[in-house]
């Protein structure tokens, strides 16, 4: 069997597969080819941002049991696209930090995500989305976001990354969510700490958006208002 | 045995190469300029895409060149049944479905349990991952282009009684009845055969839907079903694998074969007692060139002398 004569010349074969072989290399070593995508990567902003004052906030974590549960129909501190922390080691009222995301004008988690799982949602006001069936699980967005802690989270149950994605895709919640609808953590609020705007806010490095939510019921408490 | 020990070098030395450059790509550097905490590593599955177009024709190029295998025969009561093709396409394969394995386990079950701990680490397998995908995809196109192009493809494809002589085969083994008398390979190994095409080409065509969203926007649907089909496969994988190391290795009747897939021989006994069949080609074989050169000879006998 093994000394029958070849049915394909191996010359001819040689020729083909040669050819196949510079041009795919060649087509694979610069993106941007014909049938590459092309766009051009100018990120747009987003129609919607989450504003969290956190001098008004009081820790109850009752927007994380929310988010938990709108989004994944479980009570998981975990499973929360926003995160309060509490420092004890810190007085009040500078105890606690409160991490959203913050949709960021250029949004790092965007950029360094391979497989555009985490993209700019055109068809929902920009809000920066994670597509959960394309994400391969790098991490390279909980990495990229320069914030502490990180706005883009790992879901430990499913396996992907998740990020605030203004309540665009609750199943659990009945409410029509993204930048034209409504938010679960604004919504149970108990202090009123969280709002929505559709104007991009002044950034404050690590603390969040420049934000001052305190009214005068506030200052009638003796509570810091300026 | 000089060429085994130079095929085992230059896999060691490739394997050494490409964990380095998997380790290398997988250090964080700084991101986002001007802001602390932001960091990145480089994938590459990403940066170095062109390698797994590369390694599928590179494996369809040398597999064309690799020579198909020489008749068998017995020499100082030895029988050649590995050659030095079949060691380097056995353990570049064996490698690399190893490396491949670990490190997909240890993806799949990010957190739980948690093998990896941060993303330095996840960044790390995920290479090692493209590391082993190369290598994998290179050998398996490598086997498929030489045994379509010489014909062996056509030995290892399940044959008409295969079924029955498995099974009383290993019922022999167990004790029961007589061991049919089998070729080079066992009906056994025939049968499986095919499983494993179609759980690699599962596997191969499902990674490399995956392998394309790092190129183009791919369907998110699309990535699901490739990512759901690649964990089946792999599970696939897993189980044919134990049962070759078990069937091939671990059982006592298979630890001539063991040895033969590194010296490539097994001895005369061997192949007498549990390949019957393949006994008697190689003998038939023998024979035939002994009655060839036999003919030679007579004909140099009879050529005509020019006398004066």
């Amino acid at each position: 069997m093994a000394n029958e004569p070849r049915k394909a010349s191996r010359r001819d074969f040689l020729k083909v597969g040669s050819a196949s072989l510079i041009g795919l290399s060649i087509g694979a070593l610069f993106p941007g080819g014909k049938w590459l995508d092309n766009k051009i990567y100018a990120i747009p902003a987003s129609e919607g941002y989450l504003l969290v004052d956190i001098e008004k906030c009081q820790g109850c974590n009752t927007c994380m049991i929310a988010c938990s549960l709108a989004h994944e129909g479980k009570q998981n501190l975990s499973l929360s696209r926003i995160q309060i922390q509490q420092n004890p080691y810190k007085p009040w009222p500078n105890d606690l930090t409160i991490d959203q995301c913050r949709q960021c004008t250029y949004p790092a988690c965007v950029e360094a995500c391979p497989t555009n799982a985490l993209h700019a949602d055109d068809n929902n006001g920009n809000v920066r989305l994670v597509s959960e069936g394309k994400c391969i699980g790098c991490q390279r967005c909980l990495e990229a976001c320069p914030y502490e802690t990180t706005s883009t989270t790992w879901n430990h149950i499913d396996r992907h990354s998740q990020k605030c994605d203004l309540c665009l895709d609750t199943p659990f919640w009945d409410r029509q969510g993204g930048p034209n609808g409504s938010q679960a953590c604004i919504k149970v609020c108990p202090m009123d700490a969280i709002k929505f705007t559709k104007d991009v806010p002044t950034q404050m490095g690590n603390l969040g958006y420049k934000v001052n939510l305190r009214g005068q019921s506030w200052e009638k408490l003796r509570y810091k208002v300026k | 045995m000089l060429a085994r020990l130079f095929i085992t070098i230059g896999i060691f030395i490739g394997l050494i190469f490409g964990v380095y450059w998997a380790y290398d790509a997988s250090r964080l550097y700084v991101f986002q300029s001007g802001f602390t905490g932001s960091y990145t590593y480089n994938l590459l599955f990403e940066s170095a895409t062109w390698v797994i177009p590369v390694s599928i024709l590179l494996g369809i190029l040398i597999g064309a060149f690799a020579k198909g295998k020489q008749d068998s025969y017995i020499e100082d009561g030895k029988v050649l049944r590995h050659d030095e093709t079949m060691f380097f396409q056995h353990w570049s394969h064996a490698i690399a479905t190893l490396l491949l394995i670990g490190t997909g386990i240890c993806l799949g079950l990010l957190f739980l349990p948690r093998f990896l701990t941060n993303s330095q680490d996840i960044g790390f397998v995920i290479n090692l991952h493209f590391i082993g995908a190369s290598l994998f995809l290179f050998t398996v196109f490598f086997h498929v282009t030489k045994n379509i192009l010489t014909g062996e493809i056509e030995e290892n494809m399940p044959k008409a009684h295969d079924i029955p002589e498995a099974i009383a085969h290993y019922k022999a083994m167990l004790g029961f009845g007589k061991q049919p008398d089998e070729g080079k390979y066992l009906a056994s190994e025939r049968l499986s055969y095919p499983a494993w095409g179609v759980i690699v080409a599962g596997i191969i065509l499902s990674g490399l839907i995956k392998v394309s969203a790092y190129i183009w926007d791919m369907p998110e649907g699309l990535m699901a079903l490739g990512t759901l089909i690649h964990g089946l496969c792999t599970f696939g994988i897993m189980g044919l694998l134990i049962v070759h190391v078990i069937a091939g290795a671990l059982i006592p009747p298979s630890w001539p074969l063991i040895k033969s897939m590194i010296t490539g021989y097994v001895t005369e006994d061997y192949v007498k007692v549990h390949h019957v069949k393949w006994y008697k080609q190689i003998k038939d074989n023998k024979k035939q060139i002994i009655d060839e050169s036999l003919e030679v000879v007579q004909n140099n006998d009879k050529t005509p002398t020019i006398s004066n």
